[in-house]
């Protein structure tokens, strides 16, 4: 149950606090943090990724430098090796467009980033608590 | 030879006459038969040819002696019908009688005659037969005035309740009776037009056709209208002239086919049909007028500048002209379509339409269309509007629209990404590192904290606000008591020490958008609970009430209530009649409340007293709340 979390987020202060939410609860997975759209894919697709794990689960914000969240999702989902990887949007959007085209693109759920630290923590911890230890992934590459 | 005349110039009576001898046969007789006022003619016995012609019988029947010498007088004057008759009379002439009768006779050009005939035989010394003496007597005119009174008996009770002027006529076309209307129309008194010719009703450039007209009618009465296609006009007795419009009804009667003339003064309607066309005129639009075939029949100045052409290549052309050739072939289907269920509606509605200028550019119109129900059957009336400044208008609308859209994106993402840094870093350090700050320092996070979180609120509140201005609407039945039952549960879930006496009915139906509605509620909810936190026995009710003379929702609590001074100021974002200390809040929950019901075509308005709690009324367009099933 080491599976590992892929943050996709640029807002550095947004990343401190999913590391400390996800800190909290103690789940003791490596968290790895992409910056920007392009830096994700090479993390997943780039070379010698093939030798990495895949993470359990991937975080994505949707307003990316570079290549945005939406893009990003469409090539995960495109892309033969990552087609069934988890992938919550995380976003402070409120947009219904967005949600729709989240869905549209294969997210597997799609989660508002609150305000209030509290409920970040909570959000933190059902996240974890479901994707990274109750779900089941196919085993890599399939 | 002179006559003694009295002072007035009439011949003087009982006056013995001066005569210088009586007429000399030789010299003065055929002079005096020639300028007999009477037709005095002479045939053969045996077949009727005619042998001699008087003057006289020239002026009443309009042929000269050398067009009728040695024809039959009967194929000359005699209509077909009365051949035989006027056959048998010849034979009783030539047997020795003394025939004489009234008749009616044809003239050169066609008209009738009435005449009075009398026929002699005439014999040389021997007694042999050599002539037929016939003298005729023209008395159209008389016989006009004595079967008048035989119409008028009969007939003017009738006439006189036509609301036209009316004109009877005889077939020889003599007027024998005119009604009041008619007599007024023309301006002549009573019976003075009695067994004049018609045509004095006609202006003089016109009397020598109608003449002819009235003789082609004669042969072939029937009920129709005089002229169709031509401007007729009626002459007064003053000389004046007026456009009419006559319509002829042949009427059998006791003195033979007499013929009711009808006439209308259309003055009023071409005045009227004047008017419409500077009405048109001064239509702001670009107007036409197209006819059942879809041919122009009037435009205006608007339309002339608008697709470049002179008003003179536009009538008489198929409405299609105006079309861009590709449009054309489908749109007579579209026009017949119209035709079957003409109504006041727009053109193509939902469809971009396009227009043809003379020179070959086209522009996107709007058309709107009319049936006009004429006399000469419906023509249709186009409106049609250029819209290519609308359209960009549009565009730049959109442009402009989603400029604020993205807007509203950013302050969605970006601003709360730095107030959830804020929070979330004081709630860290209150969370961890307590133990290493004293408690005004602690109380410094809380202000932090609680202030990122208030402003966190109000971002989100200014965005549901520009949600429900550009949210679309999709009205349905709504069970307000539903929705109110969701809020309270909220509301106690967050507070759930507060005792709060909810008053609700079973169901509360309005048409609204449900998630509209949702946001009304839960506005007007949250304001009453919020003001009634300091009321010991709060009372918070939704309902429906008749006042301001409707049918209106209410939301009613027993809190703080207001100063019905400032109720202007309770509705605008941003306006807050409590500080932030008595009562915390937004200021843009009651904004939203009403712009929720204004969406809707509705209104909201509000009764308060000053701690002695207040009333949210809403009233939305539709039917009322008792009416919803």
């Amino acid at each position: 149950m080491n599976k590992a979390l892929l943050l996709v987020e640029d807002n550095p202060t947004d990343a401190k606090l999913l590391v400390r939410a996800f800190g909290r609860w103690n789940f003791g997975n490596e968290i790895s943090i992409a910056t920007d759209g392009a830096a994700a894919l090479e993390l997943l697709h780039g070379s010698g990724s093939e030798k990495r794990p895949l993470p359990g689960l991937v975080l994505l914000d949707l307003k990316l430098p570079r290549i945005d969240g939406l893009e990003v999702l469409r090539r995960i989902r495109e892309h033969e090796r990552t087609r069934s990887l988890p992938v919550v949007v995380l976003t402070s959007s409120r947009e219904d467009e967005d949600l729709i085209r989240s869905y549209a693109f294969g997210a597997n759920a799609y989660v508002r980033k609150p305000v209030n630290f509290t409920e970040f923590v909570d959000a933190a911890k059902t996240l974890g608590l479901f994707w990274l230890v109750l779900n089941e992934t196919p085993p890599s590459g399939a | 030879m002179l006559l003694k005349r009295d002072a007035e110039g009439l011949p003087l009576l009982g006056h013995p006459c001066t005569v210088a001898g009586p007429v000399s046969p030789e010299q003065d007789v055929g002079k005096l038969l020639e300028e007999f006022p009477d037709a005095l003619i002479a045939v053969t016995p045996d077949d009727g040819c005619i042998t001699f012609w008087s003057r006289g019988a020239q002026r009443v029947f309009g042929y000269t002696s050398e067009e009728v010498i040695g024809r039959s007088l009967i194929d000359v004057l005699v209509p077909l019908e009365h051949h035989e008759l006027e056959r048998q009379l010849l034979r009783t002439a030539t047997e020795g009688a003394l025939p004489a009768y009234e008749g009616v006779r044809k003239s050169k050009d066609g008209k009738t005659v009435y005449v009075d005939v009398s026929m002699r035989a005439v014999t040389d010394v021997n007694g042999a037969l050599m002539h037929i003496a016939v003298s005729k007597k023209d008395i159209t005119h008389l016989r006009s005035i004595r079967e008048s009174a035989i119409v008028e008996d009969k007939f003017r009770g009738i006439l006189e309740t036509a609301s036209d002027a009316m004109v009877m006529v005889d077939t020889a076309g003599r007027i024998m009776l005119m009604n009041d209307e008619a007599q007024r129309l023309f301006g002549y008194d009573g019976a003075e037009l009695s067994g004049q010719p018609v045509e004095v009703l006609v202006p003089e450039r016109l009397r020598t056709a109608h003449e002819a007209h009235r003789v082609g009618y004669s042969l072939d009465p029937k009920t129709r209208l005089m002229g169709a296609r031509l401007d007729l006009f009626g002459r007064r007795k003053d000389g004046s002239e007026f456009p009419a419009e006559i319509s002829l009804k042949p009427l059998r009667t006791p003195a033979g086919t007499v013929t009711t003339v009808a006439i209308r003064d259309v003055g009023d309607r071409r005045n009227a049909d004047l008017r419409f066309r500077a009405f048109l005129e001064a239509a702001p639009d670009p107007v036409m007028i197209v006819d059942r075939e879809g041919s122009i029949v009037l435009v205006n100045a608007q339309t002339e500048r608008l697709f470049g052409y002179p008003r003179n290549e536009l009538i008489g052309k198929p409405v299609e002209h105006l079309i861009p050739t590709r449009f054309r072939g489908e749109h007579p289907g579209h026009r017949l379509h119209y035709a079957l269920e003409p109504r006041p509606r727009s053109m193509g509605s939902g469809l971009k339409l396009h227009a043809l200028r003379r020179d070959g550019t086209e522009f996107p119109v709007e058309i709107s269309l009319g049936p006009i129900v004429t006399e000469v059957g419906t023509l249709v009336s186009c409106t049609i509007s250029d819209v290519t400044d609308r359209q960009r208008t549009e565009t730049a609308l959109r442009a402009a629209h989603a400029e604020l859209e993205a807007f509203s994106y950013s302050v969605a993402h970006d601003l709360r990404a730095p107030l959830r840094g804020m929070n979330g870093f004081a709630q860290i350090l209150l969370d961890e590192y307590s133990d290493k700050l004293d408690a005004a320092g602690i109380d410094c996070l809380h202000e932090i904290h609680d202030n990122a979180v208030r402003m966190g609120a109000l971002i989100d509140a200014l965005l549901s606000l520009a949600h429900i201005s550009r949210t679309t609407l999709k009205p349905e039945r709504i069970d307000l008591t539903r929705l109110a039952q969701d809020a309270f549960k909220r509301l106690k879930a967050e507070d759930p020490q507060r005792q709060v006496e909810v008053v609700l009915p079973d169901h509360l139906w309005a048409y609204l958008d449900p998630q509209l509605a949702r946001n009304l509620i839960d506005n007007l909810l949250d304001n009453a609970w919020k003001f009634t936190g300091k009321t010991p026995h709060a009372r918070i009710e939704l309902g429906t009430a008749n006042t301001e003379g409707v049918s209106a929702y209410f939301v009613r609590d027993n809190g703080a209530g207001f100063d019905m001074a400032h109720k202007s100021k309770l509705f605008g974002p941003f306006q807050r009649l409590h500080s932030m200390t008595e009562f915390r809040g937004t200021g843009i929950g009651l904004a939203t409340a009403q712009r929720v019901a204004v969406r809707h075509g509705g209104r909201i308005w509000a009764d308060g007293v000053v701690n002695g709690g207040a009333t949210f009324y809403f009233w939305l367009p539709g039917p009322p709340a008792e009416a919803i099933q």
